[in-house]
Parts: C-alpha cells; structure tokens; sequence
C-alpha cells in the first residue's frame, strides 16, 4: 500500500485546497493477526492499529460492515480517487500510485480551480498506468498479518522468503 | 452478513463475481456517491458529500492487511 507516499502528499493539503482521507474497508488479505472483520468494533481495532503503527496522521474514515462504500466506489483493495468541489470525479485510479496522484492533483484539481480564470473547459481521457509488483515488500508487510496473507499470496515459497526454510513464523 | 469480509484470498466463487465493481462504478466527469461512513476519531457519522462541500476531497480506500 502507498499509505506512507500519500502521508506525504497529504502535507501539501492546505497548499492545494484538498482534504485527503484513508476511507478503511474489508481486509484485503485477512489472516491471524488481521482477521477478516467481524464486528465494527473490530474494524475499529484494525483501523487504530493501522493509524497508530503507519503514522497515519491523514482522518480515517470507517466503512461499514457491508461495505457499502467501497462498493460504490468500485471494490479495489486500494484504489485512489479526487473528488472536486460539488462531488465532481476529477480522478479514479484503480490502485494507487502517489506519483500518479499527484499529476492528477495538478491536471485535474489544478485545472479545475483555474478553470474561469484561464477559461477551460474540461475534457476526458483515459490511460493505462502500470505498478511494480514488489512482491517482497508485500511479503515483508503482510507479516504483520500473518503467514496465511503470506501463502494465499506467494504460496510455500512466499513462506519460505519471510520466515526462511521452515516457512514458519 | 453478506460474503463482503472474505476470510481467504482470493474470494472465490460467487464471492471472487463480487470483488471488483471498478468498471461499474461512476465515470470521472460524474457526481460521486454520497455515502454515509464513521470517523475513527470522534465515532461521529459524516456524509461524503459534506467532505467535498467546500474543496476537493482525496479518498484514498484500504486496510491494514
């Protein structure tokens, strides 16, 4: 997750006129440490752990139990998206990529506040980004949930990378 | 309960039709959703929309698995 990158990014709010949030949904890869919710209580734990151990200094913002938000809004795991003033999508990315984000903020945020003064019109496009995989960095964070993130993932061998040849924590 | 907290991943079956609604969702150009959600801090219900009321608003969705 780009988490710590749009921590970053959210330090330059005031500049830009932008509230960024961290709108908590479903575990993406529940397992032992991180189960899948059960309660809003429980969400509630998951999402203070997350605040208190990443730094997240940006307002979290709980769905509910059903998900009905993250549904709307399309049911990614980690998905990205700019709403202008009045509610207006401005941006949607499927996954969050900051550098992406970021030329979004500009380009489309930007053009928009200019857009009387500089008389714009909008337009629409739509392109193909591409992430790396990282899959030993999802390794190393996914021990935070446990080894069945870790399995259902990369399998024995993801095992065996995190926690060496027994593949045991 | 629906199925939306998945135990394993991926969600499979009926469960796996489920899991991604992007394409579905609105495009940019359009009004988003208005939705209800709960501030971590306060416990208080807030509306989506009284977020981008006055300014732009960057959603970013996720969990800590």
């Amino acid at each position: 997750m780009a988490a710590r990158a749009m921590e970053e990014i959210a330090e330059g709010d005031a500049d830009r006129c932008v509230r960024s949030v961290f709108v908590y949904v479903r575990e993406a890869h529940p397992a032992e440490n991180l189960p899948p919710h059960a309660s809003m209580e429980q969400k509630r734990d998951h999402a203070r752990q997350f605040r208190d151990e990443q730094n997240i200094k940006r307002p979290i913002l709980l769905d509910d139990m059903t998900g009905t938000c993250h549904k709307a809004f399309g049911t990614l795991p980690n998905m990205t998206w700019l709403i202008g003033r009045g509610g207006v999508i401005l941006y949607k990315a499927a996954w969050t990529r900051p550098d992406d984000v970021i030329a979004a903020l500009e380009e489309s945020w930007g053009g928009y506040q200019r857009r009387r003064q500089d008389d714009l019109m909008p337009a629409y496009s739509e392109r193909m980004i591409w992430r790396a995989g990282d899959d030993d960095r999802f390794i190393e964070l996914s021990k935070r949930a446990g080894p069945q993130a870790i399995e259902e993932m990369f399998g024995k061998e993801g095992l065996k990378k995190a926690y060496g040849e027994k593949g045991e924590p | 309960m629906d199925d939306y907290n998945y135990a394993h991943f991926p969600p499979t079956g009926e469960k796996a039709d489920k899991f991604e609604r992007f394409f579905e969702a609105p495009n940019v150009g359009t009004i988003a959703p208005d939705v209800a959600l709960e501030d971590l801090e306060t416990g208080d219900p807030l509306q989506l929309k009284d977020l981008w009321k006055s300014g732009a608003v960057l959603m970013e969705f996720g969990s800590y698995s």
